[in-house]
């Protein structure tokens, strides 16, 4: 991203909503999935969803940083490395899902 | 586009990820690259809805009211909003790398096959229900 002035429509304010919004909805996933591990006796998938459920506290936090920086005017920043986090917890999320469900198949 | 820009693009090449979609181009409207951040991170939500509603389907079947093989369908679900979310980082880099070359930006195809996922979604849930009244 380059810099600009004015900061026209609010873009920064639009876009770090748009982040805290994805950071809120990742961690909000985990929860059921956390409680149909704990019936199901999955402790495996369980430490995996706290680890999931961890990363997505980390980037309810670390999206401050990104919009500190689309804040500064001065500092162009890439939003990529946070959105490929967000893709990792989604993606972790996805599979301990699948798992789980393939377990309540079989079962 | 200001005399000091294509030193700062340089400059900043290094520091900035991916760096390989960096080092090509103009920098664009900061405002397009902007809507380019949201679109993905809509995409993203999407994904994380799409594995929600798989656990919200696993978690109904492991109760036993719904015969079990549903539980696939939540798989399903899973596994598209894993698909999704890796198309969201992927789509969110063609479009600034388009936006950068100044070439036609790329079609939404992944929202074809969402829709079209959906739809299939729907259906099977549908089919269950009526089902399931017809059982009792």
């Amino acid at each position: 991203m380059t810099t600009f002035t004015g900061r026209q429509g609010l873009q920064p304010e639009r876009t770090a909503l748009a982040w805290q919004r994805s950071a809120i909805t990742a961690t909000a996933v985990m929860v059921p999935l956390i409680v149909v591990s704990v019936r199901l006796g999955l402790w495996l998938m369980m430490v995996l969803e706290c680890i999931a459920t961890a990363s997505a506290v980390v980037l309810v936090v670390a999206v401050h940083r990104r919009f500190a920086q689309l804040r500064d005017q001065d500092i162009p920043a890439s939003p990529f490395i946070p959105i490929a986090g967000v893709a990792a917890v989604t993606v972790l999320a996805a599979v301990v899902g699948l798992v789980t469900a393939l377990v309540v198949f079989s079962s | 586009m200001s005399d000091q820009q294509p030193h700062r693009h340089h400059r900043d090449a290094g520091r900035r990820k991916p760096e390989n979609l960096y080092r090509h181009g103009n920098e664009p409207d900061p405002r397009f690259s902007l809507a380019n951040e949201r679109t993905a991170l809509a995409w993203m939500r999407t994904a994380l809805a799409l594995v929600a509603a798989g656990i919200a389907i696993t978690s109904i079947s492991s109760l036993g009211v719904v015969p079990r093989w549903t539980a696939l369908i939540g798989a399903a679900s899973c596994l598209g909003g894993a698909l999704l979310a890796w198309r969201a980082v992927a789509g969110w880099e063609r479009v600034e790398r388009a936006l950068r070359l100044k070439k036609p930006l790329p079609s939404p195809r992944a929202l074809a096959m969402l829709a079209g996922g959906v739809i299939v979604l729907a259906a099977v849930m549908v089919l269950i229900s009526l089902a399931e009244l017809l059982r009792r």
